[in-house]
């Protein structure tokens, strides 16, 4: 039986604006991957909690308001719990000047407007070990 | 984490531990049998509480405030919140915990979301599963929400000590109920959303029906009115669940429930067995197509042909 990606897509920080998340994480089911889907404002610790317990593969993080700042943080956090295994994506609006500190933090991946969400599909896939069947 | 480490690890508190073997037995991991059969051997503590009805009732709601409550009382508590996977893609968006903030806040709630995964059966083999090393984590409660329709309703009979059957006015669910035999697996019935007008006339019929039926069936069910959003009449359910869960202890319901479930997973896991059998033996077998023809060109009836095949294959298991 094949193994299903398990993503959280989920929203830190301050800003509420989740239509993007939501979008992504409806492209993730329709590509058959399983996703956890929070409402938006969680702090570190609820984001690092809920990747311990569902399991979960992979970590996107949607960020449209300089939240993704705090994202080297939930990394460590994440680190801490001994859950560095887990692949951090983040996506939305974000600097290019950012980008570097987001990648040497352990980001694995920044999405930016534009992208088309079979890219960010594709990406998970190959990631993950999966062939797409496209 | 090492097959070892994982049993160990669940044994001692490790959440890590128990959310990576909920994944092995999800995905029918290689050792996952050897898995639940060595956790199995230390199981049977916890009480397991089953919450369905229709979808949008506010299942997610109420037991996130009946997790807070019970742990506030003392309990340790973990929840399975199934959602439905999608028939065409296989995946599935699953967002019971958006209406579970408080046990989201609170880490000492054990919530785990499951898709559904279309299997009709199977489905309540592998959350039973989740159920045992849940309970051998050390979980007092097991709160489990199902996907609120078709047959996810009446399977979770088999696997809870408790079924709590939630509702809302103004479905137009209470006729539905009758109709669909969901009345006769509850043993507590909630009518959640008290707060909007006409939740006390949901419950005054749906108090009605369930008496007419205890007079048949001599079975006393609860009606209780809920405000999840507003987190009322939750202690008044908590309660009842104590009471239930005490009485069952005493009178021998428990066990008679156990005996149940036994028996429904015994014989689930053999029909399992016997139809992959089935279909290597002789749906791949030699006479089937043979057979097959006879059927579609009307030479032989379906049922006849099926009788014909069984005993072939009963003869041919007795030579060997
Ligand atoms: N007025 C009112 N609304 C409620 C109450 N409980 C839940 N709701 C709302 O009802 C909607 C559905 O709640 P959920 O808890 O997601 O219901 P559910 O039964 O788990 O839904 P599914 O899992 O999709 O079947 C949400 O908008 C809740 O805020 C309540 O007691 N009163
Ligand atoms: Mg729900």
């Amino acid at each position: 039986m094949e193994r299903q990606i398990k993503v959280l897509v989920t929203k830190i920080g301050l800003d509420g604006h989740d239509r993007g998340a939501r979008v992504v994480a409806s492209s993730f089911r329709n590509a058959g991957m399983e996703v956890i889907y929070t409402s938006p404002w969680q702090k570190i610790e609820d984001v690092v909690n809920i990747t311990l317990q569902e399991d979960v593969d992979i970590v996107a993080i949607s960020s449209l308001a300089y939240d993704h700042l705090i994202v080297p943080k939930l990394i460590e956090a994440l680190q801490s719990e001994g859950l560095g295994d887990k692949k951090v994506l983040v996506g939305g609006i974000i600097p290019r000047e950012d980008e570097e500190m987001l990648l040497n933090a352990g980001v694995k991946k920044i999405f930016h407007p534009g992208e088309t969400l079979d890219s960010i599909v594709e990406y998970v896939e190959n990631i993950m070990g999966k062939t797409s069947m496209k | 984490m090492e097959f070892l480490g994982i049993i160990e690890g669940i044994k001692s508190g490790n959440k890590r531990a128990l959310a990576r073997a909920i994944t092995i037995v999800e995905n029918n991991e290689e050792n996952y049998l050897e898995l639940v059969s060595k956790i199995y051997l230390s199981s049977g503590k916890a009480h397991i509480i089953g919450i369905t009805g229709s979808p949008g009732t506010g299942k997610s709601t109420l037991v996130d405030r009946v997790a807070s409550k019970l742990h506030m009382d003392g309990k340790s508590i973990a929840i399975i919140a199934i959602d439905p996977s999608s028939p065409f893609s296989n995946g599935a968006i699953l967002g019971d915990r958006i209406r579970m903030s408080n046990s989201q806040k609170n880490p000492d709630i054990f919530v785990r979301s499951i898709a559904s995964r279309g299997q009709v059966g199977g489905l309540s083999k592998s959350v039973g599963n989740i159920t045992t090393l849940m309970d051998v984590f050390g979980y007092d409660c097991i709160l489990i929400e199902t996907v609120g329709s078709g047959q996810s309703e009446i399977e979770i009979m088999n696997l809870a000590h408790t079924t709590i059957v939630v509702t809302a006015p103004g479905l137009g669910d209470e006729i539905q109920a009758q109709k669909s035999g969901i009345m006769e697996i509850a043993n507590l019935f909630v009518v959640n959303k008290a707060d909007l007008p006409s939740a006390e006339m949901t419950a005054n019929q749906i108090q009605q029906m369930l008496h007419t039926e205890s007079v048949i069936k001599r079975k006393k069910v609860p009606v209780l009115l809920t405000s999840a959003l507003e987190d009322k009449g939750i202690e008044d359910l908590i309660e009842k669940l104590e009471v239930r869960w005490d009485e069952i202890n005493k009178t021998g319901e428990r066990e008679r429930i156990e005996n149940a479930h036994a028996t429904y997973k015994l014989t689930e896991s053999l029909k399992e067995k016997f139809l992959s059998y089935i279909e290597n033996e002789i749906l791949n077998g030699a006479e089937w197509n043979d057979i097959f023809k006879q059927v579609m060109d009307r030479k032989i009836n379906p049922e006849y042909a099926a009788n014909h095949l069984f005993t072939r294959f009963l003869k041919k298991e007795a030579d060997v």
